[in-house]
């Protein structure tokens, strides 16, 4: 069974212009142990989607349809205080800005002390001991040190093992990571990324990697699953994706990863941008306005094509013997 | 990297920007006692007529330092500044807004939502350097060189009255990028220009940039962390540590060839290049760029206590950049740049 599984779930905002349909028959799982990265730009959905999995939905968010079920809990029925025992100690999250997310006027230990107190049984005389343990678990230099200090007394780097310390100190069965590294230079994303990797290697932990870097997703995920106006549009096993990509958007935005290309004008831009998502009459495929292979049929309800782990929804896919297909392969290879 | 630049550097056209042994320090009180903040320590390069220069670098290095000295809106330690045969470090920084010179060298700013003020529209944003420093004040002039850019900088007319609440990240971009090339800059300065933008947006502001950079004939300094998207729109890398220049050349040379320890675990952990990071990345944090001052440390290697190699002379003596044998403008500072071969 997954530990976690999302079906067909849509999620929508009151806001004052009009009903905002952020989410829209969302299915994905995620497997014990598996790391799947989610995919795409901003404004597609993706942190809406990690929030209402937590139940840390906005107060005018209100889901309409759809089950999350993580580790056989109905997590949409539980009552609040479940949800609240159950984060932080079976699934955490990493949010995107360490600074922001950090308690500016608690020192770093007492914070990991809160976490410790509210979720595990560790004695108050052991927890001091057991916070530096998750500090220098997370290579943080001199920890008995660090302890003592302020998050603006750390670098952006320093902030985010932190926020990683606190999200594992309970060693949870699901990370949520969103946007772990964004804004992080690439020397310390790379670090960041090899802790979280050799947390979820050691300790079974599944991972939910959130990012709008196709690179970073590549180097670090088992799955990848593409999301394009609050509605994943296709599911594949990480070099599947890059080699065969089947949904026009997830092969434009391949095409416009910087990594192994080697001149500027072999990148193409995904050209137009985002529906409105407040629009009623949105069209059944949210994509098809920007897409070059639309036809009549993309009117109609969204297919929900699968063979096998890979799953597209798209009328039109790209077909592996097409041209475009092939040169996509040849250029990964 | 690029297809060639208008005008080759080596053809022996004078630089149009000449940095030499530029320092900045910054007094600091310390628990310990007084302090220095060394930011930015002996830099020397030059910037050639429509070529582009990519600085790269982590957070802390020294980088925006660096571009806060070049566009004088902060004042020299030591070190000489020549753009175009002036010398800009005689120029104060109160005199720089008024200087003629400050609208040939103009600066793109890495968040355009920040960097925009929100009660200004599209329009007014894009024609205030008009305004201050151009040639003719005439509304109707300063309206068709508005829309002259804004055509140029992909930025459709009727965006132009709009708030930049009412802009996308990426037309921001533009905005940002329109109102520093509408004097037509001899050189853009441009710090951090797509960090905060999405993959697919990114690579239109880059090709932007590099499309203006041969339209309008620019030299582009191009400020970033990510080598990756530098490596793609530079001729030649700039690489920094710790308030030091300590690896440059042209970016292929760089980014395929690199010599310094600091610059292959840069480029070992872009993330599915082949590379194994853990192979390359370096452990702990950066030095402190404070100096004390009873016991300063500014003539060992920056890269001193995270460097594999780490020997006696590397604690003792800052490395000077010095040529690497048979390469055509590589220089790297290191002891053992010898020893870094086979990336």
């Amino acid at each position: 069974m997954a530990l976690l599984e999302i079906r067909n779930l849509s999620l929508e905002f009151q806001t004052r212009g009009g009903i905002l349909h952020a989410l829209e028959n969302v299915s994905f799982e995620v497997q014990r142990g598996e790391t799947i990265g989610l995919v795409g730009e901003s404004g597609s959905g993706k942190s809406v989607l990690s929030y209402a999995i937590l139940g840390l939905s906005d107060g005018a968010a209100r889901i309409t349809q759809g089950s999350a079920r993580f580790d056989g809990v109905d997590l949409l029925g539980a009552p609040e205080r479940h949800l609240a025992d159950l984060r932080g100690r079976e699934a955490s999250m990493i949010f995107q800005n360490p600074r922001a997310a950090l308690n500016p006027i608690r020192k770093i230990g007492q914070q990991l002390e809160d976490v410790l107190e509210r979720h595990t049984t560790t004695l108050r005389a052991k927890r001091k001991e057991k916070a530096i343990a998750c500090l220098a678990e997370m290579k943080i230099p001199d920890p008995e040190r660090r302890y003592h200090a302020y998050p603006f007394e750390l670098s952006g780097g320093l902030c985010q093992r932190v926020m990683i310390a606190l999200a594992l100190a309970c060693s949870p069965k699901l990370l949520i990571a969103d946007e772990p590294t964004t804004g992080l230079d690439v020397t310390t994303q790379a670090a960041i990324m090899a802790l979280i990797a050799e947390k979820a290697r050691s300790t079974r932990m599944s991972t939910l990697l959130i990012t709008h870097d196709l690179a970073l997703a590549r180097a670090y995920c088992d799955r990848i699953a593409v999301m394009h106006a609050g509605q994943i549009v296709e599911i594949a096993p990480t070099e599947k994706l890059f080699t065969q990509a089947s949904h026009p958007y997830t092969e434009q935005l391949i095409g416009a990863t910087p990594v192994g290309r080697a001149r500027l004008s072999e990148l193409i831009a995904v050209p137009g941008s985002l529906p409105d998502l407040r629009r009623s009459d949105l069209p059944s495929c949210r994509f098809s306005e920007r897409c070059n292979r639309r036809r009549a049929v993309c009117k109609m309800a969204l297919p929900s094509g699968a063979d096998g782990a890979h799953e597209v929804r798209c009328h039109n896919p790209l077909r592996p013997e097409s041209a475009a297909l092939d040169a996509l392969a040849a250029r990964s290879t | 990297m690029n297809d060639p630049s208008p005008i080759d550097p080596r053809v022996g056209s004078p630089p149009l920007l000449d940095v030499s042994n530029l320092v900045k320090r910054f007094q600091v009180k310390t628990p310990q006692g007084p302090g220095e903040l060394l930011a930015v320590n002996r830099v020397s390069f030059e910037i050639y007529p429509g070529e582009a220069i990519g600085l790269v670098g982590e957070s802390g290095c020294g980088k925006s330092t660096l571009v806060r000295l070049l566009t004088r809106t902060l004042s020299i330690t030591e070190g000489q500044i020549r753009f175009g045969g002036t010398n800009l470090s005689e120029v104060a920084p109160a005199q720089m807004p008024k200087h003629p010179l400050r609208a040939k060298l103009q600066m793109v700013f890495q968040d355009a939502q920040d960097s925009l003020n929100p009660r200004v529209t599209a329009f007014d944003a894009i024609a205030e350097p008009l305004r201050l420093l151009g040639s003719d004040s005439r509304e109707s002039v300063i309206r068709s060189q508005v829309e002259e850019i804004a055509t140029l900088t992909g930025l459709p007319l009727e965006l132009l009255q709009r708030f930049p609440h009412q802009l996308s990240g990426g037309q921001k971009a533009r905005v940002g990028i329109a109102r520093a090339a509408v004097l037509r800059p001899l050189l853009l300065v441009l710090d951090e220009p797509t960090a905060a933008l999405d993959v697919s947006v990114q690579v239109v502001i880059l090709q932007l940039l590099s499309e203006l950079q041969r339209s309008l004939g620019m030299s582009l300094l191009f400020v970033s962390h990510d080598l990756n998207v530098v490596r793609l729109l530079c001729d030649r890398i700039l690489v920094m540590y710790l308030g030091r220049i300590v690896e440059r050349g042209n970016a292929t040379d760089v980014f395929t060839n690199p010599r310094h320890p600091y610059t292959r675990a840069l480029i070992a952990s872009i993330p599915s290049t082949g590379h194994d990071a853990s192979q390359y990345l370096l452990p702990g944090e950066a030095q402190s760029p404070i100096q004390m001052i009873r016991n300063p440390t500014a003539e060992r290697c920056g890269l001193y206590g995270r460097c594999p190699r780490a020997e006696l002379i590397c604690a003792k003596q800052a490395p000077p950049l010095l040529p690497v044998p048979n390469s055509e403008g590589h220089h790297v500072a290191c002891h053992f740049a010898d020893s870094f071969q086979n990336f």
